[in-house]
């Protein structure tokens, strides 16, 4: 259902990408040392973290959709917590935890 | 009906919880969580053990520059004490004398300290950088109101049932950094 998927993610600058619903969307993303937030716009409100693929899209095209969700990374005991929030949903939110392989 | 594999497991309990007992809220704006009536006991300041190593570029240890201290001087002083404080037997032996003079001398220590001045380089790590170490081969092992979420999301059932059956891995590879 989900095949593997190269996505690019940038840090400081504003990038567009389609997600997994096929809508277009954008992300905001900063790098703070020991955690990154990001805030995504558009689309239905997905998680930057199911896979998606990153394309090259002209500025004017960006429709804005869904509502904003917001996902931070940190490190905690050597896991990853990856915690998104639909902001415009409630603030309903979701962790994933990672482990190093 | 689509089976979850039995390595994974969604928690059922409350995400505000969660992220309370392990310590994760507070980069989270206040905003979107839901403490009411809850305890932050477990929020601590966030360590940033694993964060920036970020120092000022010659940056001062201690004072700048050499310094020297000092104590006041070596002095002697001169007392002249009244004829009643001297012991009669001292009267006795010294008879002709009308005063005496006792000596006190005051030691001083000159001290001189010397600061060093310690230059060190500005290391920026960035978050991404610690998920690229080994492989950068993270497995997902557990998921917190995935379900919620995935509801929230409006995605249909089918979508819903697979999106959180899944277990991803998410493999990280640095590109480049400007």
């Amino acid at each position: 259902m989900f095949p593997t998927q190269l996505n690019q993610l940038y840090f400081g600058k504003e990038f567009t990408f389609i997600d997994q619903f096929g809508d277009l969307v954008t992300c905001n993303a900063q790098d703070f040392g020991d955690y990154t937030e990001s805030v995504t716009t558009g689309g239905r409100g997905k998680q930057l973290t199911v896979p998606f693929r990153s394309v090259d899209t002209r500025a004017e095209l960006i429709i804005f959709l869904g509502g904003q969700m917001r996902t931070f990374m940190q490190i905690v005991n050597n896991q990853l917590f990856l915690t998104s929030i639909l902001e415009d949903k409630n603030n309903v939110k979701a962790v994933r935890i990672f482990e190093q392989q | 009906m689509i089976s979850k594999n039995s390595d994974f497991c969604e928690a059922e309990e409350d995400v505000d919880d969660f992220l309370m007992r392990n310590d994760l809220l507070h980069r989270l704006p206040k905003a979107t969580l839901n403490l009411k009536g809850k305890s932050m006991t477990n929020s601590t300041t966030p360590t940033p053990s694993s964060g920036n190593i970020e120092s000022a570029e010659n940056s001062d240890i201690g004072s700048s520059g050499d310094k020297t201290v000092s104590d006041p001087g070596v002095s002697v002083e001169e007392v002249t004490l009244p004829r009643e404080w001297v012991p009669k037997e001292k009267l006795l032996l010294e008879s002709n004398s009308k005063e005496v003079s006792t000596r006190r001398t005051k030691s001083t220590t000159t001290t001189s300290t010397t600061t060093t001045r310690t230059t060190s380089t500005t290391t920026k790590i960035h978050f991404m950088d610690k998920l690229t170490t080994g492989n950068g081969r993270w497995r997902q092992v557990k998921t917190v109101g995935l379900d919620e979420f995935l509801k929230a999301e409006g995605g249909n059932w089918i979508y819903r049932n697979v999106a959180s059956s899944a277990i991803p891995d998410f493999i990280y590879t640095k590109k480049g950094e400007k």
